[in-house]
């Protein structure tokens, strides 16, 4: 769970949910800027006595990979990406430098064919939506 | 390939034309289907009901989160559901997009 927003609202949802993906065994890394609601802070809270990790570095080498976004938006370093092939798909500002290697591919979501976007999808091992 | 799934969250307004435009690529291709929709997402497709159909219609699994969905209005057919199901779409899904 990549928190790519300091904005309030959209940080404490996306932390919100970070938590909700914990409910069935998943291990979950939450990279955030530091709590900026209580809500935020619960969560936070919430996720780290249950040996889940809350850190400010992404680490690519996971299962799946959601990047929430707002309107205050933050960016964080990439300290890992493992072995996966990763279709990166790109909303708006690119991916963070370290988030692309050989083997991967990018997409622009703008004009992108559906079709074509989905048989990507399905011959990466991993998708990242920026 | 064999029956595959793929796990859509939904959690912007603005990307709310290209999850529905995957989604139904994806059934195209005989994929199933399971968006979950929460904050923005949930708001999206509660203002947009002829989306929701398009997806409901397909045969794509659709739920959004109570919690998101409080006061809204939503088409007959989505579950209201819970983060439970979000961590069910993830980890059941083969592929995982999030509009987030």
């Amino acid at each position: 769970m990549i928190v790519a927003t300091i904005e309030v609202h959209r940080q404490a949802e996306a932390l919100r949910a970070a938590l909700g993906l914990t409910l069935r065994g998943a291990e979950v890394t939450a990279v955030t800027a530091p709590p900026a609601s209580p809500l935020a802070q619960r969560a936070i809270a919430t996720l780290a006595p249950f040996g889940h990790r809350v850190t400010e570095a992404i680490d690519l080498d996971a299962e799946a990979v959601e990047v929430w976004t707002g309107d205050a938006p933050t960016t964080f370093p990439v300290v890992h990406r493992g072995a996966r092939r990763i279709l990166h798909v790109v909303r708006g500002a690119a991916p963070p430098d370290g988030a692309v290697a050989n083997g991967d591919t990018v997409v622009y979501l703008s004009g992108v064919d559906h079709d074509a976007l989905v048989a990507l999808a399905f011959a990466h091992d991993l998708v990242v939506t920026w | 390939m064999g029956a595959v799934k793929l796990g859509i969250v939904l959690a912007t307004r603005v990307d709310l034309p290209h999850a529905v435009a995957l989604a139904l690529a994806a059934r195209r291709a005989r994929h199933e289907v399971a968006v979950f929709a929460m904050d923005l997402g949930a708001h999206a497709l509660a203002e947009t009901p002829a989306a929701a159909s398009e997806l409901l219609d397909a045969d794509c699994e659709l739920t959004v989160c109570s919690n998101s969905a409080v006061g809204l209005a939503l088409v007959d057919g989505i579950t209201r559901g819970s983060q439970d199901d979000h961590a069910a779409v993830v980890g059941t899904s083969h592929r995982l997009v999030a509009f987030t």
